[in-house]
């Protein structure tokens, strides 16, 4: 135990290093308190709400740098045949499960084989072997999605992963308790532990949902937000292409932006942000409310119904304000959070890849649009552009995460650098 | 129509006349007493709603003030003194405002008209209410009404604004309370009396807009008045008559109620029941006929009695008249009382009195006329045949005297002469006797068509020669009781009278007709025809138009017909034949 302490104080040696350098000695122990706006959901890897929490506790054979490049992680090396479609993974001897058992190639075929359905996965001794009928080129992006963490379940029931954290279960409902893993491979976190749910008392960090009622945010607390991680947008499922090309010029999205979103929100009308793409600002375009207007004059128009999810105050706003644009083109929308079958959704969808090919495909999923998949011939850009061209989704905003944070809270902008939508509690520490 | 149904109608009319018009008037006297009293009602009503209205406007103006003087407008107003301020965080501040002060409507806008915040319509931030930046000053605007836009559609608010000032300009609170169920239902009504609120909200009128208790029976009534409101903003009062209820009738009183720029917003509708004037009404309609039975029923028993005590002398001197006018002259009326009916009594026996009398003298002198006829028509038919009797004798003395030797051949021919004319003499002695001593007639079945046509068989010879006969017997011509031979001879002389009249030639028609309960015999000629006096005359015993003849033809055959109990009547114009009818029962 006093080994692997002293083994995961080398290992974020130059963390410290560059903190002694700063003047500022990180310092291990406490407890994080974490305030969430809504109900915190139990870590289920394959759920995307709690896509940033899962690395904590359960680890990916591989992981993307800055630049959307896959490195190592649980993973020590790997393999491919020039056609893509058999690959060999070797997983990494040293890390353990939080209950001590050793990380193997076969412990991880669950959940590799779990999350990869259409490949067969295979395993010898301490390599996988991962074999498909069509190419996998981008495999180790999707390696490095939170649903292929490696996840041990036990005969109780219980999760165990290989993370920095390990997580008390069972636990109270709608909160999550992490515990430092003392004898992690990659060295041992600062904190002690983790509190993540809705109602902390005395939180160290408090989310502060973009839009919906203004919070009042304690004077001491700074506000920190992360690049643009989720998209807001219109699903449309029962229009017609004037009506649907009326409605994507009416918006204003600007204004939406600027006031709903207090500034924090980015107009939309790409499906992946700036940040991720490069190229969302080729998408730009100013509303139209004449060109609108003479779209709708030549349609038997009949009011339609939007949904919205009934829980998200900031998009029953937007819902209302779309409401108010449309009706300036000429279009009725009736806004409830209940409608069966509505012509018109709003959705979210949280960006779960720092891999734009990857992020671009986890929205087609999610919104069912046609994936042109990219390559040599086709560029990111065409593979992004082709679903919008019959306004059958309209984006609307591009969506940070807002954290309140305690000055004690240290290393938090540095460990959320990364912009890979993930909450690096394992990096941060807390003054007493 | 009789007497009596005359009296009863006549007395049932006037009770009827005179109930109605007391019913008319007493109800035309109270319906202006209820009248007076509704409008007086009404006016309170509608002198409480405005108060209620002043109440709520001054309620209204001063928390709108209140919120314009708060922290959040007065941050707000220093926020835009900022270049380039955000007004986001600021966005759903209205709401909270609002649901402090408990108003409907608030809106923060900023100097340029651009809505910072909206608690009605939150997701209208940003767009401009250019109407505030028209007026020069919000306080002295007062509170007004408003058609305010919401996402569901449109509503009528009662609105206040009030500025701040900041370094940009003015950052305007415009709020207010809407007009809805719950401030009609706010104001107090006295019993009988209900509101109504029109909110003039759509081009077209809409039953939604109507605000208040009513059905939609009643929403059929009261449309055309609030269309009628709506093309002319004017107050009116009309009457509301529900189909089939009397008592559910209402006063409407419609009161335009405008916005700024008079428009008209909303219509104030106030009804007050007409109940009791109805009840009232109705009591005095079953007073009316009640006493208009009473009427109708005296005016019967009064005909009764007046009946009977004036129709029935009246009836007894009507059944007198018809008494005398049968023949009965001796009929006389009973006069038991002195009033005008009594006299008439009177005076009607001293004129059957008087007729009998005339009649009598009538009579005598018709009896002495008649009597003078025969002794002049029996001097000149007995004169004619005793002058050569007297010429033969004296020729007869005068011969024996002067010639005694032509004596016996004058004795011959003078004794031949002397049986000729005393034939005549015995002839026309006779035909006296026969008139004198008509037979009473011998009553059998006779075939009237069988005598007609045995008497033309015994003219035949006679009418062949000059005179064309026409015979139309109608087959259906019944039997009838008569003496034949009487008859024969009636038919034989009026057939002689046509020949007679016919000497240069002519047509002779006999006809008989089946009449209801008679047969008609006809005999018509073409002769000369006959005036009218000679017509009046003909049947004149030893009357005769011609040269030859005792005048007792006709005579006799008036007789035969009368002592069959029939009759006998003659048509005949100068020039145009004559035409004899005989008529007997069948």
């Amino acid at each position: 135990m006093r080994l692997r302490a002293w083994r995961s104080l080398a290992l974020n040696s130059a963390v410290f290093a560059a903190l002694l350098g700063a003047g500022v000695r990180p310092r291990y122990g406490g407890t994080l308190r974490v305030q969430f706006a809504g109900p915190v959901p139990a870590l289920d890897p394959s759920d995307p709400a709690v896509a940033p929490l899962v690395h904590l506790v359960f680890e990916t054979l591989v992981r993307l740098d800055e630049r959307s490049e896959p490195r190592l992680h649980l993973a020590s090396g790997w393999q491919h045949d020039p056609s893509f479609k058999r690959w060999r993974i070797t997983v990494r001897q040293n890390p353990t499960f939080h209950d001590g058992t050793p990380l193997s190639a076969s412990a991880a075929v669950p959940s590799i084989a779990a999350a990869l359905p259409n490949a067969s996965v295979g395993v010898a001794q301490q390599t996988l072997t991962i074999q498909s009928e069509t190419p996998m080129p981008a495999l180790l992006h999707e390696l490095a999605q939170p649903r292929t963490a490696i996840v041990r379940r036990a005969s109780d029931g219980l999760l165990t992963g290989t993370g920095p954290f390990q997580w008390r279960q069972p636990g109270e409902a709608g909160v999550i308790t992490l515990v430092a893993n003392e004898s992690y491979w990659n060295g041992r976190p600062f904190l002690d532990s983790a509190v993540i749910s809705a109602a902390a008392g005395q939180p160290d960090v408090i989310e502060i949902p973009v839009g919906g009622p203004r919070r009042v945010v304690p004077e001491r607390l700074r506000v920190w937000t992360s690049p643009p991680l989720e998209l807001l947008a219109i699903q449309v499922l029962n229009a017609t292409p004037a009506v649907r090309e009326a409605l994507s010029l009416s918006i204003d999205r600007a204004a939406i932006a600027k006031v709903l979103t207090a500034g924090r929100g980015e107009p939309a009308q790409a499906l992946l942000p700036q940040w991720l793409s490069g190229h969302a600002f080729l998408f730009k375009g100013a509303p139209d409310l004449p060109r609108a207007r003479q779209l709708v004059a030549g349609e038997r128009t009949v009011p339609l119904a939007m949904s919205y999810p009934a829980s998200d105050p900031l998009a029953r706003a937007v819902a209302d304000r779309i409401a108010v644009n449309a009706r300036d083109a000429g279009l009725s929308i009736q806004v409830s959070p209940q409608s069966v079958n509505p012509p018109l959704r709003l959705v979210r969808h949280r960006i779960t890849s720092i891999d734009p090919e990857q992020a671009l495909a986890g929205i087609s999923s999610a919104l069912g649009l046609p994936r042109i998949p990219g390559g040599p011939v086709t560029s990111l850009y065409e593979s992004e552009r082709a679903p919008l061209e019959n306004w059958l989704t309209i984006p609307l905003l591009h969506l940070p995460d807002v954290f309140a944070i305690h000055p004690r809270v240290r290393y938090w902008d540095e460990a959320h650098g990364r912009k890979d939508g993930l909450l690096h509690l394992e990096d941060v520490w807390i003054e007493p | 129509m009789s007497f009596r149904s005359k009296v009863m109608i006549s007395i049932t009319a006037t009770v009827l006349i005179a109930v109605w018009a007391v019913a008319w008037a007493v109800s035309a006297s109270i319906t202006a007493v209820f009248e007076r009293r509704d409008a007086e009602r009404t006016n309170t009503l509608v002198a409480q709603f405005r108060r209620e209205f002043a109440r709520r406007s001054a309620e209204v103006a001063r928390r709108v003030e209140a919120i314009a003087h708060s922290s959040t407008v007065a941050r707000l107003a220093a926020h835009l003194s900022e270049t380039q301020a955000e007004t986001a965080p600021f966005v759903n501040d209205a709401q909270a405002l609002a649901e402090e002060q408990s108003l409907n409507f608030l809106e923060l806008v900023a100097p340029d008209g651009s809505i910072v915040s909206s608690a009605q319509w939150p997701a209208r931030f940003g767009y401009r209410e250019e109407w505030l930046l028209r007026a020069a000053k919000w306080e002295d605007e007062g509170v007004f009404l408003k058609r305010e836009e919401l996402a569901e559609g449109p509503a009528l608010g009662l609105i206040a604004v009030r500025t701040l000032k900041t370094g940009a300009g003015f950052v305007y609170v415009a709020g207010g309370q809407r007009l809805n169920e719950e401030f009609v239902e706010s104001l107090l009504l006295p019993e009988g009396m209900r509101l109504l609120l029109y909110r003039n909200l759509e081009p077209q009128f809409s039953s939604q807009d109507l605000i208040g208790h009513f059905s939609q029976d009643e929403v059929k009534l009261l449309a055309p008045m609030i269309e009628e409101v709506r093309r002319r903003p004017e107050e009116i009062r009309r009457t509301l008559l529900p189909p089939g209820s009397s008592t559910a009738a209402e006063t409407v009183t419609l009161i335009p109620l405008s916005g700024r720029g008079d428009q008209l917003l909303a219509i104030l509708l106030v009804a007050n029941s007409r109940r009791d004037l109805a009840a009232v009404k109705a009591q005095i309609r079953r007073a009316a006929l009640v006493v208009a039975a009473s009427g109708v029923l005296l005016g019967i028993v009064l005909s009764f009695w007046t009946a009977s005590r004036v129709t029935k002398p009246v009836r007894q001197l009507a059944m007198s008249v018809r008494e005398v006018a049968g023949g009965e002259w001796s009929t006389r009326a009973v006069s038991e009382s002195n009033d005008e009916i009594g006299q008439l009594a009177r005076d009607f026996n001293r004129m059957t009195e008087q007729l009998v009398e005339q009649r009598d003298r009538m009579l005598q002198a018709e009896r002495v006329a008649a009597w003078r006829e025969l002794a002049r028509r029996l001097a000149h038919e007995l004169k004619n045949p005793l002058f050569p009797l007297q010429i033969t004798i004296e020729n007869l003395q005068r011969v024996r005297e002067r010639s005694p030797g032509e004596f016996e051949e004058v004795f011959e021919e003078s004794t031949a002469t002397l049986l000729a004319e005393l034939h005549n003499l015995k002839e026309i002695i006779g035909r006296f006797s026969d008139f004198a001593k008509m037979p009473v007639p011998q009553l059998e079945s006779v075939r009237v068509n069988d005598l007609v046509r045995d008497v033309m068989r015994l003219f035949e010879a006679q009418l062949q020669s000059r005179v064309g006969t026409v015979l139309e017997l109608d087959d259906r011509v019944p039997v009838v009781q008569a003496d034949p031979e009487q008859i024969r001879r009636a038919l034989r002389n009026l057939i002689l009278n046509a020949m007679d009249a016919m000497p240069d030639g002519g047509t002779l028609t006999v006809r008989t007709r089946s009449m209801p309960g008679k047969v008609s015999l006809e005999v018509m000629d073409t002769g000369e025809g006959l005036t009218k006096e000679e017509c009046e005359r003909l049947f004149t015993p030893y009357y005769t138009t011609k040269q030859h003849g005792t005048g007792l033809g006709l005579a006799i055959v008036q007789s035969v017909v009368s002592d069959h109990g029939g009759s006998i009547s003659v048509e005949s114009e100068p020039g145009k034949g004559t035409t004899f009818r005989i008529e007997l029962k069948a």
